[in-house]
């Protein structure tokens, strides 16, 4: 027992002496290619994952036996055309840079359908879509009258009428209205028998709760936010005034004046002041904390004039969406765009935000801090994707942001986020002239106007987000067939 | 050499060594944890390239463990049913040298084969043994608490020994604070059992003698030293017996005294050795919880392993040794709770090294830790594990001993020290680093990690390494079947499914109810907060009425010092 537990132990120490180092070599790459040209490389690899799964993948036009998702090994550095292709969908393919130890992954490629199958869901016309904040809700327009208009759940299957039979609401007349950000509601100017009033329209999922705020009407609301648990709302005005609309101390009455700016956060409120002072207040106004004091910059920045929408994506980053569409920032570069951003959306997922304008779709990435080998600051990084678009109206995250869904015109198209290689946009459908679309991430589905007749349609664009097939490093794995190794 | 085994009462440069060593495999273990931990943070790469290579070394040394255990197993099969008896007899008349009994079936073929070929190796080397008319056994079984209905089945058991058991010397060493009924019991079973031996003594243990703690060695030196009188005013001489340390509930198969002679008797240096059975936890193992069978079947495949290395086998639990050599060394450390592994220590500095362990391949029995619930078990088997990590109290005061024992090869101190040290942080490392922190890297990736190669390739090298170590886990599980004894008919193919799905809770168990007691354990020595003696419930069916809680404190009581507390 004694020599054969010796032996043992030696075999297994030079098992270990030797399999160690090749596990780990190959762990991080290495491969002995035979040849005075090669010998002992470091390779890289390519990570591919497609919605949905079980694409063919082609790498420099070579078949490969196993289907998507896969990570191709072995791979020496360079150039490859990598081709994904699924029956009755579009293909997609790239040309993807290879690094040695590095992995190239694209692993949310969506694969678009050849053919588009959109449902209807209602077959009534509606003349409007307007989509609420969340992701959730939208409220349909068929007639001039609130009694004409729909509530749509996307988590219901028809929508359903947006007042109860009873309601005095019913006969009021829509004259303008926009979203309010942060919660499923709408601020609304109605006409009922004459008279003008100012409205919040809350729509919650079992019914519709309406305020009257006509005490306001004498100025005009530039900007109405809510915590999504409506405890706190306010509204700001053109005359200067932000209103607070649940203040336990004051319901309804002015939580500051002299304010070019406002948002809201957790329970902090932000406020640009006209003098160019930033502070915060606690929402129960208790607390108040300056933030910039400093005259001279904040005229620079946000000049004498104009409205600011403040967000605030992060504890650590506060953006300032101005009237012309000027995009500021606490953190360098400080003005991320002079003018023309039309559109601005968080992702829900990462530290990112969705911009667009007239022409062009931005990603505005703030997550990183100031790199440890770098002398400078970073900052959030900004980049356009300047493919010719017409006039973009909307913009969602889709398929855990891998893509932005875009109503582009009277057209909605799917645009791929990779600034590294930009692709055009894919057509989807076209949608009733001017009126918006609801793109619900959770379930993969687009609402929107049919163009021909207005009919409620819906078109799932990814399947419903749980069934996403996630990207994970112990999935199918391939090496290269033959020839395609360079 | 002269070394006192003890950590008390130290001074100056001993006091601040022993304190050094104390700190040393806590620290390590913290260190290997937290290290990991930290590098999964800040150098994901780096920590991934160590979880690929720790893991390739565990899985090599599993399989490695495993062939030995797939060995020991069958050296224990077959010496099933050896009967060694015969074979001490056969020793006395010297018969090996006339043709064997054509024993029957391979299994007696082969344990004849070892058994002639052990002889001759004593032959070659001239070695003679003595006649086993002469041989005693003393067997000590220490009471804490445990009533009749624990004692009384291991006093059958070795009242059916093939043994003489007229040659058997029955000590039940009872702890004074045991209580009147325990003590009640005692005398009662002295009373039933004691014309079955040689005798059967009761010797009660007094509370906070001088230079005690609370612990079974302290108990066990006390009842030897009662037995070492004993056996002297029957004239019986210290090298004719040989101790067995019992725990109150073992119970040993009828031919484990006469192994234990064999044994005795082929060793070529008898009075400098101990005999380690196999210790089974099967008293109880159908009524206790899955995840204590699980780990109480996984202690015995360690002692199986460990047995197919005798150069590095130190005694565990229940287990045997001269009694010369138990007077020589001074008896059992009284101040220390891992009084099974303190004493071949002990004895392996007094003897400058030349003191072994002889394993034996037959099994003893005691029972699983069990409580009335569930949650209690787990409390209760948490520190049992806890108590036998506190071995780790012989690294420090081992390392003090070797830093001034010339005597003992080098190679021999540092391979003894380097194996305690290894297999304590070890024990409180692998478990964690398996279940818990070997993912940390994939999990808290940063965008450089999570773009390299490497992130890639490391969950398909471990899934393949667990693949690999899945193999010893299905192995573990046949021969746990093979080991385990019989079940009720009516549950035996229900329960023989279950114990297999149970060692799918092998990762759990292995590292909550024994890496983390290891690292209690460790930690708690590492800040100089000695355990206290914690008594484990033995509970079975039929005595759920006792008390399923004690326990007892390891300070030194200062009292009334009595001159004996022996009873007939």
């Amino acid at each position: 027992m004694r020599l054969a537990r010796k032996l043992l132990f030696y075999c297994f120490t030079a098992a270990y002496l030797i399999g160690c180092p090749l596990t780990i070599a190959y762990a991080l790459g290495y491969l002995y290619e035979p040849g005075t040209e090669h010998g002992l490389v470091q390779t890289g690899l390519i990570s591919l994952s497609t919605t949905p799964p079980g694409a063919t993948v082609y790498l420099n036009n070579k078949r490969y036996t196993k289907k998507t998702p896969a990570i191709l090994r072995g791979l020496l550095p360079g150039e490859y055309q990598v081709r994904v292709a699924l029956r009755e969908h579009r293909s997609w393919s790239r040309a993807v840079t290879v690094e040695g130890a590095k992995a190239a992954a694209h692993e949310r490629i969506l694969l678009a359908p050849s053919v588009w199958r959109p449902q209807t869901v209602l077959t009534e016309p509606f003349e409007q879509l307007l989509p609420l904040s969340g992701g959730r809700f939208a409220v349909l327009l068929a007639g001039p009258t609130l009694g004409e208009a729909m509530a749509l759940d996307v988590r219901d299957a028809l929508p359903r009428p947006l007042l109860p039979v009873l309601s005095p609401w019913r006969q009021a007349r829509l004259i303008d209205q926009f979203a309010v950000a942060g919660a499923p509601a709408l601020l609304a100017r109605v006409e009922i028998r004459g008279d003008e009033h100012l409205i919040w329209v809350d729509v919650r999922p079992e019914e519709t709760v309406i305020e009257d705020l006509s005490r306001f009407l004498l100025h005009r609301p530039v900007w109405a936010i809510a915590q999504p648990n409506r405890k706190h709302r306010l509204v700001l005005f053109d005359d200067e005034t932000l209103v607070a609309l649940d203040d336990p101390a004051a319901p309804g009455g002015i939580l500051a004046s002299g304010v070019r700016g406002a948002g809201l956060d957790g329970r902090w409120v932000y406020l640009l002041r006209r003098s160019g002072m930033l502070e915060r207040l606690d929402v129960d106004g208790r607390d108040r904390e300056p933030l910039l004091q400093d005259e001279h910059l904040a005229r620079s920045l946000f000049g004498t004039r104009g409205f600011f929408k403040i967000l605030a994506p992060d504890d650590a980053f506060v953006l300032f969406w101005g009237e012309q569409g000027r995009l500021l920032g606490n953190r360098l570069p400080y003005r991320f765009a002079r003018g023309g951003v039309t559109g601005v959306v968080q992702d829900p997922d990462r530290p990112r935000l969705l911009l667009w304008r007239r022409d062009a779709v931005g990603v505005l990435e703030y997550g990183d801090a100031e790199p440890d080998e770098e002398l400078f600051e970073r900052g959030p990084r900004l980049w356009w994707l300047a493919w010719p678009l017409t006039r973009v109206e909307q913009a969602f995250w889709a398929h855990e942001g891998s893509h932005a869904l875009l109503r582009d015109g009277d057209e909605l198209r799917l645009l791929e986020l990779d600034p590294s290689a930009p692709a055009p946009p894919v057509d989807i459908v076209p949608v009733k002239h001017k009126t918006g679309a609801l793109y619900a991430e959770s379930e993969g589905a687009v609402y929107y106007l049919g163009a021909a007749d207005g009919r409620l349609m819906r078109l799932a664009i990814t399947p419903a987000r749980e069934f996403l097939t996630l990207s994970r490093p112990d999935r199918a794995t391939t090496t290269p067939p033959a020839g395609v190794r360079r | 050499m002269r070394f006192a085994f003890t950590r008390q009462g130290l001074r100056g440069r001993e006091a601040a060594l022993q304190r050094l060593f104390e700190i040393v495999p806590g620290a390590l273990s913290w260190t290997i944890l937290l290290g990991m931990l930290a590098l999964s943070f800040a150098r994901p790469l780096v920590a991934a390239v160590l979880v690929i290579a720790s893991f390739f070394y565990w899985l090599l040394r599993l399989l490695y463990m495993t062939i030995f255990l797939v060995l020991s197993y069958a050296r224990l099969s077959v010496e099933s049913k050896t009967p060694w008896m015969e074979r001490v007899r056969g020793l006395d008349a010297d018969k090996t040298r006339q043709p064997p009994p054509t024993p029957e079936g391979w299994a007696a073929r082969v344990s004849w084969w070892l058994h002639v070929r052990q002889l001759q190796a004593l032959r070659r080397e001239q070695v003679s043994w003595p006649g086993s008319a002469g041989l005693h056994h003393l067997v000590i079984i220490p009471v804490a608490k445990e009533a009749a209905d624990i004692l009384q089945p291991g006093l059958e058991s070795l009242a059916q020994q093939s043994f003489p058991p007229e040659r058997v010397l029955i000590v039940l060493a009872v702890e004074e604070r045991a209580g009147e009924a325990i003590r009640r019991d005692a005398e009662a079973l002295r009373e039933r059992f004691a014309a079955r031996f040689l005798d059967l003594l009761v010797i009660l243990h007094l509370d906070g003698l001088p230079g005690e703690a609370r612990v079974k060695g302290a108990n066990a030196t006390y009842a030897a030293r009662a037995a070492q009188r004993a056996f002297a005013g029957r004239g019986i001489p210290p090298e004719q017996v040989i101790v067995s340390c019992f725990d109150a509930d073992t119970v040993v198969s009828p031919e484990y005294m006469a192994c234990l002679t064999y044994h005795f008797l082929t060793c070529p240096e008898r009075t400098q050795a101990s005999f380690q059975p196999i210790p089974v936890y099967h008293n109880n193992i159908w009524e206790v919880p899955g995840f204590a069978r699980v780990l109480e079947t996984g202690s015995s495949f360690f002692q199986l392993i460990e047995a197919t290395n005798p150069e590095q086998l130190v005694t565990f639990s229940s287990h045997s040794m001269s009694f010369k050599a138990l007077v020589d060394v001074g008896f059992w450390p009284v101040d220390m709770i891992s009084d099974d592994s303190s004493i071949f220590w002990k004895a392996f500095l007094h003897f400058d090294g030349r003191y072994r362990v002889v394993p034996m391949y037959v099994t003893l029995s005691m029972d699983v830790v069990s409580a009335r619930s569930w949650l209690r078990t787990v409390r209760n088997v948490y520190r049992q594990k806890r108590r036998w990590a506190w071995g780790v109290e012989n690294f420090p005061i081992l390392m003090r001993a070797f830093l001034r024992a010339p005597q003992i090869p080098l190679r021999d101190r540092v391979r003894h020290a380097a194996k305690l040290l290894e297999a304590h942080v070890g024990w409180a490392t692998w478990g964690f680093l398996l279940t818990v922190l070997g993912w940390f890297p994939a999990l808290f990736a940063g965008r450089e990690f999570s773009s390299s190669v490497l992130y890639y390739s490391a969950p398909r090298i471990t899934a393949t390494i667990f693949h690999l170590a899945s193999l010893s886990l299905l192995i573990s599980i046949v021969l746990s079947q093979l080991l385990l004894p019989p079940t009720a008919p009516r549950f035996k193919v229900l329960r023989r499914i279950g114990l297999a799905l149970e060692w799918l809770l092998v990762p759990l168990s292995a590292t909550f109810l024994s890496a983390l007691p290891a690292l209690d354990a460790q930690t708690r020595l590492m800040l100089g907060r000695y355990m206290e003696f914690w008594v484990t419930d033995k509970v079975r069916a039929r005595s759920q009425e006792g008390s399923d809680d004690a326990s007892h404190d390891l300070q030194p009581r200062r009292g009334a010092v009595r001159s004996d507390g022996a009873r007939r």
